[in-house]
């Protein structure tokens, strides 16, 4: 399951927050539109006089609850409304999960019904835009300029920016200060480290306590290639017209990566871990290095056992023969493609409202103050306020500029999950070399490739 | 004349309600799905290919390993829920009312929990680390520590213990029920001619539970072929290098993360196609018409 | 029957047995007392060192867990309901009344049963909406009556009971729905027990079908429920055992209150009328 869209819950947000819940305005369970009902005072942005009824789609929202998806989603309603007084929202989640995304499929691709605007990661908006389902979202030059340029080429499709990228969600190096001072490793300079200072630590870091417990250097969870990227390896060419996660740059990625099984510095398990658990592996001080996205920042903050700076820090992914590099993950923000012409513009402006500047700020002046951005955003103009957020996050925002974010292709999902991953898997387990299972791979990509550029 | 067809007449109204259900809700959709095996249903579209599908698979090495471990894990789950709930029936049926209903429950029980949850938890058990349940267990007594799910080579052993490690309570509940409604006078006859216990088990209560064990046979061959969410929770989908990837999965993953509708259908009339042969041979095997 | 050999062996193996099985429920419950959150210990812990109520509070005070299991328990009633009368009727049918076309209807519904719900998710949805039931409770009760397991139960449990009964009956007169309704189901106790646990259990733990039906979260079931409880990145543990523990209740109950009709069973011999 590869969800990369970076949703958090914070604890001390939530106590704050239930009021806001209370006071959220257009949250009808029910899938039908609620009625319209212009506001008193009429918002500042330009907004249609007609009234005019949108439903959003948003994964894991779940009205009455506490997390995060929920609280900024009513906050991202209310804050809308106040602007746009004439628009009424409905939200629709579901439990987070590949059977709610299912649900989404079958509507928006079977039904060719459904949402008005929803959320999104990667692989589905190749999926739904092929099927003709996404509406071009209109934009000017200089908003185009102030989207991250990888994050807007994975939202093109056959040359129309068929979504508004959302969020850049990092993969980074979680680091546990108490491990590393009982080890006298000393912590990366500004976070920046190479591959044999970051191997040297990890090795420095496995080691067996007195009571018998044990010690990894370092884990991450199940669902990442960032490895392959450190030596400049690449998974397609700059047109994304070839597989290139054969070339020698990529091969030396994996025997990096290799490396660290063959000198034991992972858990036994690390071929199985999910998110959740190399979460629990790294909070419970198993772990000295963790490699995970920025949504533990807040799991960590929340947990009275690590202070930043004291007991954890973040550095960079270590730096291979490539350039500084890190693996992000992408959410996005879609508009359905439909008849009626004023729900499809309004569902743009709300779009548009979701992934640009104003809201972060809307939500921190809401009472009591709402964090909205789970991730720092995609847009240059709105990446200021996620660093606001926290220390570490600000440290998180300055990664943007050199994450690499997988360039969408339709097929990735079962070139990944059939052939890439086995292979990766076989190679760590040292049953293949890195070369040849990489080598095997290549043909079965090449041809989907080929296959979801036709 | 009349008679005759007054009696079929109701014959075919007991079975309406049902059937008309039948048709609607499943019969309709299974033609409906099959169909789609003859046709690249993809989400860009999809035309008649006839037989195309059915080709790719054969050559697709992944649908091949589904196969043979969806195979391998329903052998012999199978086998050990059919022996094991036979066999606890059988100890629990001459203890007494009260026992019986008490060890009923004990193995009706762990039923009541949500596949996922329980799968969560045997993923904790099968854990690679020196400290995961299994392994603790093992090393009191010197052996392991297994990789388990963390290895492609015993991933798949562990998924089929955590079949075989639980009673199975709905085989040991109908056995159960089934063996209450034995006639006695049978074991009577038995006890005068001086029959010792095994032999009566084996040559009375055995052959007589045959409707029961034929409908277990079959219910337990086909939840076996479709094992899925179990081992998705255990080994985070098909396990290290495809090891515990079974047919269910392979077509849920191509049907709804791949797009690929018409594939996955031509997956879902091979497993067809297989567990009908198999319930044709069970069928004639455990035919009996025994009434009592 | 030997009554003096000594039945401790027994009771051992069978406590011994019984007891491994339970092992996943007993760290289910024992995950919903511990005051775990989103992590679960590691390494874990079998024996509890703390116990604490603090997850049963949180969930019934922010979550609707109370509507989540009337909602199921409506839902799983009605269509075992059904089943106890559809099922009994087609199973008598099938196994004791010889009509024409009879295999082939037995063998369309049995055959049917490998396909997985997977495959016909999708042609179920998109009849349900053509129906105009999509999001309603009869939307997830009435697929749910075409499930077929049940038929063949019930047929394998009546095929053994003896025909001379029957045949007494319509000697007497008796109609087939009589024959039915006073010589075979009361007969078919044990098996209509089993059925109406099996089919309240396997209604009870509905996930995918009523969570891709159903969009309005108030009719949502408890499994559907406690999914929401998932995050992607962080999963409530304790709240998630802790409804799934809740969740086990109404099914226990079930089980209690028809598992004493396994007792009956019928003496042959004594045809009564």
């Amino acid at each position: 399951m590869e969800r990369r869209s970076g949703t958090t819950i914070s604890r001390r947000r939530f106590l704050q927050s239930v009021a806001a819940i209370g006071v959220a305005s257009a949250c009808a369970p029910s899938g039908a539109p609620a009625g319209a009902g212009p506001a008193a005072s009429p918002g500042g942005s330009a907004a249609a006089a007609k009234p005019v009824s949108i439903e959003w789609w948003r994964r894991n929202y779940t009205p009455g609850s506490q997390n995060a998806e929920t609280l900024t989603s009513d906050g991202a309603v209310k804050a809308f409304r106040e602007r746009n007084p004439n628009v009424t929202l409905s939200i629709q989640g579901g439990p987070f999960g590949p059977e709610t995304d299912q649900k989404f499929d079958i509507a928006i691709l079977q039904q060719k019904a459904g949402p008005d605007v929803f959320h999104t990661t990667g692989g589905d908006v190749l999926k739904y835009a092929a099927a003709g389902q996404l509406s071009e979202a209109p934009l000017t030059d200089a908003e185009r300029r102030d989207f991250n340029p990888s994050a807007l080429q994975a939202t093109t499709y056959k040359g129309k920016v068929v979504a508004y990228p959302l969020w850049i969600v990092p993969w980074f190096e979680y680091i546990n200060l108490d491990l590393f001072k009982e080890r006298g490793v000393t912590p990366p300079k500004d976070g920046n480290w190479t591959y044999e200072e970051f191997l040297d630590a990890a090795k420095k870091l496995t080691f067996k306590r007195a009571d018998g417990k044990q010690v990894y250097g370092f884990a991450h969870a199940n669902d990442e290639f960032a490895f392959m990227l450190v030596d400049g390896g690449r998974p397609y060419d700059k047109d994304v017209k070839s597989w290139t996660f054969n070339s020698a740059d990529a091969v030396s990625g994996l025997e990096k990566w290799v490396a660290l099984a063959r000198e034991k510095v992972m858990p036994p398990d690390f071929l199985t871990l999910n998110p959740n658990d190399a979460q629990a592996r790294f909070i419970s001080g198993d772990v000295a290095i963790l490699q995970r996205p920025s949504a533990m920042i807040n799991v960590l903050n929340a947990d009275k056992k690590f202070e930043y700076t004291k007991n954890w820090e973040i550095a960079n992914f270590p730096k291979g023969k490539g350039e500084q590099t890190a693996w992000g993950g992408v959410g996005f923000i879609a508009v359905r493609d439909q008849q009626d012409a004023d729900k499809k513009a309004a569902a743009h402006q709300f779009a548009k409202y979701l992934t640009g500047p104003e809201i972060g700020p809307d939500l921190k002046k809401m009472a009591p103050p709402v964090e909205y951005w789970l991730a720092p955003a995609a847009r240059v103009s709105a990446a200021g306020i996620y660093g606001e957020y926290h220390p570490a996050k600000a440290k998180v925002a300055k990664m943007s500029s050199f994450t690499y974010v997988l360039p969408n292709v339709r097929t990735f999902s079962e070139i990944d999950q059939k052939h890439l991953r086995p292979a990766r898997d076989a190679a760590l387990e040292g049953k293949k070399t890195p070369k040849q299972a990489l080598d095997e791979v290549a043909t079965a990509a090449q041809r989907l490739l080929d296959e979801a550029n036709k | 004349m009349p008679a005759t067809l007054r009696r079929h007449g109701s014959s075919y109204l007991f079975v309406l309600p049902t059937f008309s259900f039948f048709v609607v809700f499943t019969l309709l959709p299974v033609v409906q799905a099959f169909a789609l095996s003859l046709q690249s249903a993809t989400i860009v579209g999809g035309e008649w290919i006839g037989l195309e599908n059915f080709a790719t698979l054969a050559d697709d090495p992944v649908f091949r390993q589904a196969l043979g471990n969806t195979v391998l894990y329903t052998v012999v789950v199978v086998a050990a829920q059919i022996v094991l709930a036979l066999v606890v029936a059988s100890l629990i049926q001459p203890l007494g009312r009260k026992n019986q209903t008490f060890y009923r429950a004990l193995f009706y029980l762990p039923l009541v929990n949500s596949a996922i949850l329980v799968a969560m938890v045997w993923r904790w058990i099968f854990n690679p680390n020196p400290f995961g349940l299994a392994n603790t267990a093992l090393g009191t007594v010197g052996l392991g520590p297994f990789l388990w799910i963390g290895s492609s080579d015993e991933a798949l052993i562990a998924v089929i213990l955590s079949s075989v490690l639980t009673i199975p309570g709905g085989g040991v509940v109908l056995y159960s029920a089934a063996i209450s409604s034995l006639p006695r006078e049978l074991y009577e006859a038995a006890d005068v001619e001086g029959a010792g216990w095994f032999t009566k088990w084996w040559r009375i209560t055995v052959p007589l539970l045959k409707p029961t064990t034929l409908y277990l046979v079959v219910i337990y061959t086909i939840l076996a072929f479709q094992v899925f969410e179990r081992v998705y929770v255990m080994t985070n989908g098909g396990g290290p290098n495809n090891a515990t990837i079974t047919i269910v999965q392979l077509i849920y993953s191509t049907a709804f993360q791949f797009g690929r509708y018409g594939l996955a259908s031509a997956m879902a009339v091979v497993l067809f196609l297989m567990a009908v042969a198999v319930a044709v041979v069970q069928f004639r095997s455990l035919r009996s018409d025994v009434e009592y | 029957m030997s009554s003096t050999r000594s039945r401790v062996p027994v009771h051992a193996l069978l406590l011994v047995a019984g007891l491994l099985s339970l092992f996943p429920l007993y760290w289910l419950v024992l995950t919903s007392l511990s005051p775990t959150q989103y992590v679960v210990k590691v390494p874990p812990e079998i024996v509890p060192r703390e116990l604490t109520f603090s997850n049963y509070q949180r969930l019934f005070e922010t979550t609707p867990i109370v509507r989540w299991l009337v909602n199921t328990v409506v839902i799983a009633g009605v269509i075992t309901g059904f089943h106890l009368l559809f099922d009994s009727m087609a199973g008598y049918a099938f196994a004791k009344r010889r009509f024409p076309g009879r295999k082939v209807m037995f063998w369309l519904v049995v055959s049917t049963l490998t396909v997985p719900a997977q495959v016909t998710l999708i042609p179920v949805f998109f009849i349900l909406r053509t129906i105009g039931l999509l999001d309603t409770y009869p939307g997830v009760i009435l697929p749910g009556l075409a499930d077929v397991f049940g038929v063949f139960l019930m047929k394998q449990f009546i095929q053994t009971l003896p025909s001379e009964l029957e045949q007494a009956a319509r000697l007497d007169g008796a109609s087939e729905w009589q024959v039915y309704r006073h010589i075979i189901l009361p007969l078919s106790r044990p098996a209509l027990a089993v059925l109406a646990i099996f089919t309240f259990q396997r209604y009870w733990n509905a996930f995918i079908f009523p969570l891709v039906i159903l969009r309005d979260p108030a009719k949502y079931p408890v499994q559907v429920g406690l999914a929401t409880l998932q995050g992607e990145f962080n999963t409530d543990f304790g709240m998630l055992m802790t409804g799934a523990a809740v969740a086990a209740i109404p099914m226990i109950a079930v089980f209690f209150a028809f598992q004493r009709y396994f007792i009956e069973g019928i003496r042959v011999g004594g045809v009564k009328g």
